[in-house]
């Protein structure tokens, strides 16, 4: 049997995309900034060692889809997230052997991770409606 | 960002479909922002993960120093 190309043995086959700024932002501010999140990230064992053997695999339990009955799941099909601290997931794509990195985003800015908090939300955007009404029929 | 700071109606519409019932684990705005992000498509170059790997460590290092020269 002939030995593979040099490359194929050396290079993974997975291409990253970086959304444009976004990631870079979020990358800067969130994981330039915490040496356990970097580490965790693009350290040996981390989120980007473990998809570089297999884009599929999961990094650890908390790597998964966006719940199905979110809006924003149905807007951005296959959309998932992983934790890289326990505060700190980034969210991704995969399609093949590409993955779609668009940032790292934190937990309960808003108490959106706990259930009792979802009224906060709902209020925020009540709040933010009533804004845009106010703004709108301003003169 | 904070949600007066979300100034177009197409971001607002999209604030407001995904503050309902929002269990996602993420805040409405960052959702607001990944959509959009999704929506424009727009990517850097691909790199392979070897790729990402040298230019992460190259642009942190640099980063690093110029965090050491600011403080």
């Amino acid at each position: 049997m002939p030995n593979p190309p040099v490359n194929q043995s050396v290079q993974s086959p997975v291409k990253l995309w970086r959304a444009a700024g976004m990631f870079q932002d979020t990358k800067e501010n969130r994981i330039w900034r915490n040496a356990a999140a970097r580490n965790s990230f693009s350290g040996p064992g981390g989120f980007m060692d473990t998809k570089r053997q297999n884009p599929q695999a999961s990094y650890g339990s908390s790597d998964k889809l966006f719940k199905s009955n979110g809006k924003f799941a149905v807007r951005v099909p296959g959309i998932k997230h992983a934790h890289i601290t326990h505060d700190l997931s980034v969210v991704y794509k995969v399609e093949g052997n590409n993955i779609y990195l668009y940032g790292f985003f934190t937990h309960d800015e808003l108490g959106t991770g706990q259930p009792a908090n979802i009224r906060k939300q709902d209020a925020m955007a009540t709040r933010f409606s009533n804004t845009e009404f106010l703004e709108e029929t301003k003169g | 960002m904070k949600i007066t700071e979300i100034q177009k109606p197409s971001d607002r519409k999209l604030f407001e479909e995904f503050s309902q019932g929002n269990d996602s684990g993420f805040s409405a705005k960052d959702l607001v922002e990944i959509a959009k992000a999704d929506m424009q498509d727009k990517w850097l170059t691909p790199v392979t993960y070897e790729q990402y790997i040298a230019e992460d460590e190259a642009d942190y290092q640099a980063w690093l120093a110029e965090q050491e020269q600011n403080s």
